[in-house]
């Protein structure tokens, strides 16, 4: 439980970050570059004399709101595809079934380089990655979607459903009222797996080069640039170091909530 | 001419040692014996030089081959190889070499006028595919060699061609005793693959292969039939397959590499902080470029097209920004597309307007551009804000940056600049074929510091004219003009009239900004400090040009 609010603590940090940046994370001051740490600059400047610490708290909200919102789609679309096929079982429940396979076999990162590609290059670097990772969670429901429709066929089977079915309760409403409500605790539990996952496929994204890109912060890019440009930690490591170990503190949040969650979480 | 994905460049202007390292050789007996280690990038492709298009098999494959003439990497002019002198005909049409006596290859077997007019044959043969072959057509005739006698060979050329000389650097000579069988029966693309028996490929460079280990390491050992008497010094050289940058970098501070080969600026930080000699060669050939796109169908072509525009555009980019941020220092600001690193071709009279945020705004508004009350610049022939694209390569941090403060640079004639990053295959798709981009950052250059390796990219109709390429007739009245020089420099002979014709190319091309010429990177390298006669340069392949001359010191520091 506690961990579940550690990560929410996070989360609110993360998220709101940029509203406490004490700078513009994008203003240039060219003739103070890689300057160290200072009471202006706490974790000094970057190659063009922005300050990092606006970077690193702008940088951390996105990536936190796009990891977020990927999130909150993947498990709409997984939780109505699953539970679709399962419900509705026959030719729906077959061809979900095999859509679900074919995605589950896709190689979202050489996907990712391709569409990278079509995009239009007037869209900001930003939107650009924000419609990739839309791209992502299109293609990354089917997970969740298998394990919705695999907890919905075992529900139908409980002794209670089958009992409303006896006293001819509609199907809506013995989904509504018995099999739905079933699915939260793995819905939950989906969602700490996948969100730090998107997280990091943001960092992923920023090491090709495909990343929030230049001028706008994120965590993946702070990273990045900051371990090629200071050459690891032995150069300026008060730029690379806040991302570095805020990534595993974030995903170390998530795996300690997901436990929790396991334990918290009604299960039927 | 070459469009480079990362930082290659080449030329020179000074010597700046970070730690002392002399640029010429000191008066020292040279010492024979040692093996020189020197790290190579990638696994080797192929032995065979007809074929290989590959920087790691061509870096391999020059330290084992002779070429007639060869350009001195240093003085970037041409000098005797294995022909030991050369006549040009007054009409500049001909050719006449001879070749010194008694070359043999590293075999042993005698290299004559037969083995040259093969090697002519190879490389010419359609069937082949060799990457050498377009080098030797003049306006798509090829260049004819016939034998005069056993050590004369004779060149004809279809056109008179200034510094034809120069084409003849790093065309291996091949031993027709061992690949003739294979080039008549159309197997000469696989001979000499990586499989070769390391006694069956023979060649007139100062080494010859004696192992190779794959994954591992490249072998070469001294080819005693090297033209040159008493050398080789060295008893041989080991490139060791070492992919990643950072472990070349500790394996040269522990002492397993005696050489580093081009430095990227991160790497100077690291070893200098290791206390390692890094020496700085200056500027390069390599030039780092925004090009606008002029073609026709371009939605932003109404803007792109005004000079007026380009210009401002031009004087509000800070170039020192550019050297200082991205390059560390390292780097030239530039204002015309040959750098101060071409010594024979670079141009001082090419204007240096300083930056000036008010004189580009002065200048977009005499031409009619005007910000609205929201401070954005207002296009007068839409009355639409101006914003565009700037097409990066997303495998070049260098160029993403340039991008970041070229967009920030303009932001403040109230113009909105998006960068888009994109991988190279997909942004030379975009710039060489469709055409869909506004702007592209790019590196050009690199190659040979003549014109004539640039002519696609200075002619109207060339492929790589970036911002309005393959033109069947030129666009502009100054595109033919350019036209029009590129292709008179090209016959003419005389060097100071060739020289006058360029320069005036030069000056077109800073005048009209169909390119912004941003900054041309230093050519940085890295040695132990343990080589003797060691004369870097900025032209390709910097470190290892005079591989022969070499020698390990004795007394040096020494590796374990």
């Amino acid at each position: 439980m506690r961990a579940m609010w550690a990560a929410a603590l996070l989360l609110m940090i993360y998220a709101l970050g940029w509203r406490f940046a004490p700078g513009d994370p994008l203003e240039q001051h060219r003739e103070m570059a890689r300057a160290g740490p200072s009471a202006g600059h706490w974790l000094g400047t970057d190659d063009f004399g922005r300050d990092v610490f606006s970077r690193f708290l702008a940088g951390g909200s996105w990536s936190v709101l796009e990891g977020a919102s990927a999130t909150a789609l993947v498990l709409a679309l997984g939780w109505i595809c699953g539970a679709a096929a399962a419900m509705r079982r026959g030719w729906t429940d077959r061809i979900l079934s095999a859509i679900i396979e074919l995605l589950l076999t896709l190689p979202w990162l050489y996907l990712l380089i391709g569409l990278r590609s079509l995009l239009p290059l007037g869209m900001a670097p930003r939107k650009a990655v924000a419609v990739m990772l839309l791209m992502i969670a299109a293609v990354s429901w089917a997970r969740p979607a298998r394990l919705v429709r695999g907890l919905v066929l075992s529900l139908k089977e409980r002794g209670y459903v089958a009992a409303a079915r006896g006293f001819n309760v509609p199907e809506w409403r013995i989904f509504g009222r018995h099999i739905l409500p079933g699915t939260y605790g793995l819905l939950a539990t989906q969602a700490l797996v996948l969100f730090p996952r998107f997280v990091l496929a943001e960092v992923t994204l920023s090491y090709l080069g495909l990343g929030a890109g230049e001028p706008d912060p994120s965590w993946g890019g702070l990273i990045f640039d900051g371990l090629k440009r200071a050459y690891g930690l032995s150069e300026q490591w008060w730029r690379v170091l806040p991302p570095i170990l805020m990534l595993p503190l974030f995903v170390s949040c998530a795996i300690a909530a997901r436990v929790a969650a396991r334990r918290f979480l009604p299960s039927r | 001419m070459r469009l480079n994905s990362v930082p290659l460049s080449a030329g020179a202007v000074a010597i700046m040692a970070l730690s002392i390292v002399p640029a010429k050789p000191v008066a020292e007996h040279p010492v024979r014996g040692g093996i020189l280690h020197v790290a190579q990038r990638a696994e080797l492709k192929t032995f065979n030089p007809v074929v290989a298009i590959d920087a790691p098999s061509r870096e391999v494959l020059w330290r084992l081959n002779g070429d007639l003439l060869t350009i001195n990497r240093v003085t970037q002019k041409v000098v005797p190889g294995l022909a030991e002198s050369w006549t040009q005909s007054h009409d500049g049409k001909r050719y006449t070499l001879k070749l010194r006596q008694g070359l043999r290859f590293s075999d042993g077997a005698a290299c004559t006028a037969d083995d040259v007019l093969f090697s002519w044959a190879v490389y010419l043969d359609e069937a082949v595919q060799s990457p050498q072959r377009d080098l030797l057509l003049i306006d798509g005739k090829p260049i004819q060699v016939s034998k005069v006698d056993e050590h004369t060979v004779a060149f004809g050329l279809p056109e008179p061609y200034a510094a034809a000389e120069r084409l003849f650097d790093s065309l291996a000579i091949l031993p027709r005793h061992k690949l003739e069988s294979a080039w008549k029966s159309g197997k000469l693309r696989e001979a000499w693959g990586v499989g070769t028996p390391a006694s069956e490929v023979v060649g007139m460079g100062p080494f010859r292969l004696k192992e190779y280990r794959p994954g591992e390491a490249i072998l070469l050992e001294r080819n005693p039939y090297y033209w040159q008497a008493g050398l080789p010094y060295l008893d041989g050289i080991e490139f060791r397959l070492l992919a990643d940058e950072e472990l070349q970098l500790a394996r040269f501070v522990s002492g397993d590499l005696d050489i580093l080969n081009r430095l990227s600026m991160q790497s100077v930080s690291y070893l200098t902080s290791k206390g390692a000699t890094v020496t700085d060669l200056g500027s390069g050939l390599e030039y780092n470029v925004l090009c606008f796109n002029l073609s026709p169908g371009n939605s932003k072509l109404g803007s792109f097209c005004k000079r007026e525009f380009r210009a401002a555009l031009s004087l509000a980019t800070d170039r020192e920004a550019i050297a200082k941020l991205v390059y560390q220092g390292r780097a030239v600001p530039l204002w015309g597309h040959v750098s101060p690193g071409n010594r024979l071709w670079h141009s001082s009279r090419i204007a240096h307007p300083p930056l000036s945020v008010e004189a580009a705004r002065n200048q977009l508004s005499a031409a009619g551009f005007r910000p609205n009350g929201k401070g954005q610049l207002i296009d007068p022939a839409t009355g639409m804000p101006i914003g565009f694209s700037i097409l990066v390569s997303s495998s070049s941090p260098e160029r993403m940056q340039m991008a970041a403060l070229l967009a920030a640079d303009w932001a403040k004639l109230g113009i909105e600049v998006t960068v888009a990053p994109l991988e190279f295959r997909s942004l030379l798709e975009r710039v060489l074929k469709t055409r869909q981009f506004d702007t592209v950052l790019l590196g050009l250059g690199g190659g040979d510091a003549d014109p004539n390796p640039e002519m696609n990219v200075w002619l109207s109709s060339g492929g790589m004219h970036v911002w309005n390429p393959n033109q069947k007739q030129p666009a502009t009245d100054w595109e033919a003009e350019i036209d029009s020089l590129m292709r008179r420099q090209m016959v003419t002979i005389q060097p100071a009239e060739r020289r006058r014709l360029y320069d005036r190319v030069q000056e077109i091309a800073a005048a009209q900004v169909p390119m912004i010429f941003l900054a041309s990177p230093n050519v940085v390298i890295a040695q132990r400090g343990n080589v003797g006669n060691f004369r870097p340069a900025v032209l390709h392949h910097f470190t290892l040009w005079n591989a022969d001359e070499l020698y390990l010191r004795k007394d040096g520091s020494q590796r374990r």
